[in-house]
């Protein structure tokens, strides 16, 4: 009964995605999606809101098809500018900078991004999979996440971000300081209170993760490459070697790849932060599992595969509650919404049973969108590798514009321009006393969703701190975070006590 | 065909910022408009206010033969858009895209750089948005008055989760607990879409906004009320709160176009024409309805006392609440 009714969701799911105007729209959908990921700090989001009044001459399932695409497109187009120039555009690929562009530093950029688009690919078809096979079940599991398993994976993450850490451990938790500091900028939820807004009204809704990222990352790499005349280094990262992973890369990739997929599948359900916490997760444990040489963060393949499958599983998973809850999961999926309403589709639990080819269409063209973008992307590689070719004098200009024009058109606030250039500053501080900006990022995402949920579980538990132990899925990720974090102070504190005889 | 897809376009790059480089503007020998609308609307893309603005911003273009361009100035639910709006010339050529909160619930809880009752004017009634009282299935009950006999039986049992601290489901929650003399607790989350999916998994109990009303039409929640004195024909089997027990105000939330209360009269009179114009044609209706709204025409006399109404209404229960401003 349940195997048949799949079928023939498939069969009724594939016969509308291939609808010639259906498949048109799906590779426009991609095409944009990979272009605007590569534009630095122009993201989906943006993009999504600005298409979204033409969506409505189409159909609603091609509007749904190309707005879907877009966004999965914008995931894959997102690694690029990562990994060729350290420049995450999307909150998902601040991990894939560690590792993707050490490998464009030794010349393997074309391999990394090759790496990236079938990693992607692989994870998107499980995805397309996993949420066709499970839609329902997957459903009911969103609703068993309360405030209490959020809280919980959320300090999951932020004790398992020290592991990102490349450097010294006393460093990355000065960072992660910092990080839950800037997180805690502006209006508090609860309480209403404004914090460190210093009665500017920009300040009221907390600090944009774009200029952060995009000032820490790439506008800090380019004061650094400026001091120290990094034009010599042009042709070296310029030399790029075969475009195509070596056998060796490839195995160390495969299996990362399969973690990734399977981490993102189940992160990405989850409302917020989802997308973002598969990638840093799925990093973080790769480094755990693989990193046996301390190859981790000096371009090691499996650093690029993990949180690039992390996060587009995750990006197709996180279409779930939506479909089958009428429940948008993040930015992108609240304009889904917008788009479905603008054709009178009310979201909602009734989507599955009264569009069936709506909601079959649009996993079915998932699938297809995933094959097109591993189509568009893998030639694409040989054209995006040639920037790299560019004088650095001529590139860095243009990448600077670019950002700044694309972190002024999300909000048409001067006031982010500004920041963006004072958290270049920083980064390159930060540099030069060798602290890393990846735990900043994390801890600044992570930080105000743990406060919001530690508070919420509170007040659902009328202040009894036993609802973190007594809801199972809520233990086991707290015993899960226990272990890790002996995992991590283990050796500090031997080494200590060792040091401590000795004297 | 063509003629939609160009609006579809002009509308798209109006909220580009692009609309000068595209089109051509049929030269009308009209007193008014004689130059393009700008539209701020005060809240991120992809909710209902932006979703009305898209189809209303369109059709006065069309309407007009002038370019409507969107601006979005979204933050601090709302204070941010408004008081950039208060920057703009107050020439009629600016319009806000806003709800009652602008003029009965923002000013009280935030910092803002306006006089609900001075410096802005709600020109047209857009539609209201029905405020329903969704409960778990959980929780047993069937009626409103079952669930205050509930409430008092199980003091501090009950929460409700909302999109936010100082919106008017905040405040619908505190009217619940006033009329109803019980105790409930606040839950606040980010966005309508979290809150309801916390009343779904029996985070929270209670949910009020419209967003409730396909999870009750699935059968996952139970709908007490509507608020007000109205039933809503999209929930025909759900009494309004008068109906349920509690007569009176009741909080409520409805959509509409402000403009700067210094544009002269005359202008303001025919801009609530043209778009009075605008909503009373069928097609529009009918996605507005789809959006979940009640759509109604209210002359400019009729919304100034909705607005002023508001303030004091909501003024008692933020008061209640303790959120008012410190000023």
């Amino acid at each position: 009964m349940f195997d048949q009714s799949l079928l023939a969701g498939l069969a009724l799911g594939f016969q509308v995605a291939v609808d010639p105007t259906n498949i048109l729209f799906c590779f426009l959908g991609c095409l944009i999606g990979t272009l605007i990921g590569v534009l630095p700090g122009l993201g989906p989001t943006a993009t999504i809101a600005i298409l979204l009044p033409m969506t409505s001459a189409l159909s609603p399932v091609a509007g749904l098809i190309t707005l879907a695409g877009i966004y999965y497109g914008a995931q894959y187009g997102g690694s690029t500018t990562s990994i060729l120039l350290r420049l995450p555009g999307e909150a998902s690929s601040v991990v894939t900078v560690l590792d993707g562009h050490a490998m464009t530093r030794r010349g393997r950029g074309g391999a990394a991004l090759a790496i990236a688009a079938w990693g992607s690919f692989f994870a998107g078809t499980v995805g397309t999979l996993f949420i066709a096979l499970f839609a329902p079940l997957l459903a009911v599991l969103v609703l068993k996440f309360g405030a209490a398993e959020y809280f919980v994976l959320m300090a999951l993450g932020l004790v398992a971000s020290v592991v990102l850490a490349q450097g010294s451990v006393l460093r990355a938790l000065a960072m992660i300081a910092i990080g839950l500091l800037f997180g805690l900028v502006g209006t508090d939820a609860n309480s209403g209170q404004y914090r460190f807004t210093f009665g500017s009204y920009e300040l009221l809704n907390g600090l944009p993760f774009v200029p952060l990222v995009v000032g820490l990352f790439g506008i800090a790499d380019i004061l650094i490459a400026l001091e120290q005349a990094r034009d010599a280094e042009a042709s070296q990262a310029g030399k790029i070697g075969s475009l195509w992973p070596t056998r060796e890369e490839t195995k160390r990739a495969a299996p990362a790849v399969a973690r990734g997929t399977l981490i993102g599948l189940f992160l990405g359900l989850l409302p917020g932060g989802g997308a973002l916490m598969s990638s840093f997760v799925a990093y973080s444990v790769e480094k755990r599992v693989s990193d046996k040489e301390g190859t981790f963060g000096k371009g090691d393949p499996a650093g690029v595969a993990a949180p690039e499958s992390a996060n587009n599983a995750g990006a197709q998973t996180s279409f779930l509650p939506l479909l089958t809850l009428g429940l948008p999961s993040n930015a992108v999926m609240a304009l889904m919404t917008g788009a479905m309403l603008i054709h009178g589709i009310v979201p909602g639990p009734r989507i599955m049973t009264n569009q069936p080819n709506l909601f079959w269409g649009l996993i079915a063209s998932m699938w297809i969108g995933n094959l097109m973008l591993l189509v568009i992307n893998l030639p694409l590689v040989g054209i995006w590798v040639q920037m790299l070719k560019i004088r650095y004098s001529v590139l860095y200009p243009i990448i600077l514009v670019v950002s700044l024009v694309g972190i002024y058109s999300v909000d048409y606030s001067t006031f982010d321009v500004f920041l963006t250039a004072a958290f270049g500053l920083l980064g390159y501080g930060m540099n030069k006393w060798k602290c890393e900006p990846a735990p900043l990022v994390l801890a600044f995402v992570l930080g105000p969703m743990m406060e919001q949920y530690f508070r919420r579980a509170m007040l659902v538990a009328r202040g009894d701190l036993a609802i973190f132990v007594e809801r199972p899925i809520s233990l086991t990720l707290l015993l899960i975070t226990a272990a890790l974090l002996a995992g991590i102070a283990a050796p500090h504190v031997r080494s200590f006590r060792r040091k401590a005889f000795a004297e | 065909m063509t003629t939609m897809t160009r609006r579809t376009l002009l509308a798209g790059a109006g909220s580009l910022g692009l609309a000068g480089v595209l089109g051509l503007r049929p030269a009308l020998a009209q007193a008014f408009p004689e130059k393009d609308f700008t539209y701020v609307i005060p809240y991120t893309p992809g909710g209902m206010s932006d979703n009305i603005s898209r189809i209303m911003g369109e059709r006065l273009a069309a309407a007009t033969g002038k370019k409507v361009i969107n601006d979005y100035k979204a933050g601090a639910g709302g204070a941010i858009g408004a008081n950039y709006y208060m920057g703009l010339k107050p020439d009629g050529y600016s319009l806000l895209q806003s709800t009652n909160s602008f003029y009965g619930v923002i000013p009280a809880v935030t910092k803002v750089e306006y006089d609900p009752k001075t410096d802005l004017t709600p020109l047209v009634l857009i539609g209201d948005a029905p405020m329903v009282i969704a409960v778990s299935p959980s929780v047993g009950v069937k009626t409103l008055q079952e669930l205050f006999a509930y409430a008092k039986k199980n003091p501090g049992k009950l929460a409700y989760a909302t999109s936010g601290r100082g919106t008017v489901g905040h405040l619908s929650g505190v009217w619940i607990a006033n009329r109803g003399g019980v105790d409930l607790l606040h839950i606040p989350y980010n966005g309508a879409g979290e809150a309801l999916q916390a009343c779904l998994s029996g985070e929270a109990q209670l949910f009020i906004g419209p967003e409730a009303a396909e999870h009750i039409l699935a059968g996952k929640l139970i709908g007490l009320g509507t608020m007000g004195d109205k039933r809503w024909s999209g929930l025909p089997d759900v009494p309004s709160t008068v109906e349920a027990g509690v007569p009176g105000w009741a909080p409520r939330s409805w959509h509409t176009i402000t403009v700067h209360s210094k544009v002269p009269d005359p202008v303001k009179q025919q801009l609530a024409t043209a778009v009075n114009k605008i909503l009373a044609s069928d097609d529009v209706k009918d996605r507005l309805v789809k959006f979940g709204l009640i759509p109604g025409i209210v002359d400019l006399a009729g919304m100034r006392k909705r607005a002023d109404d508001d303030l004091v209404e909501f003024g008692v229960l933020i008061k209640d609440a303790g959120l008012a401003l410190k000023k």
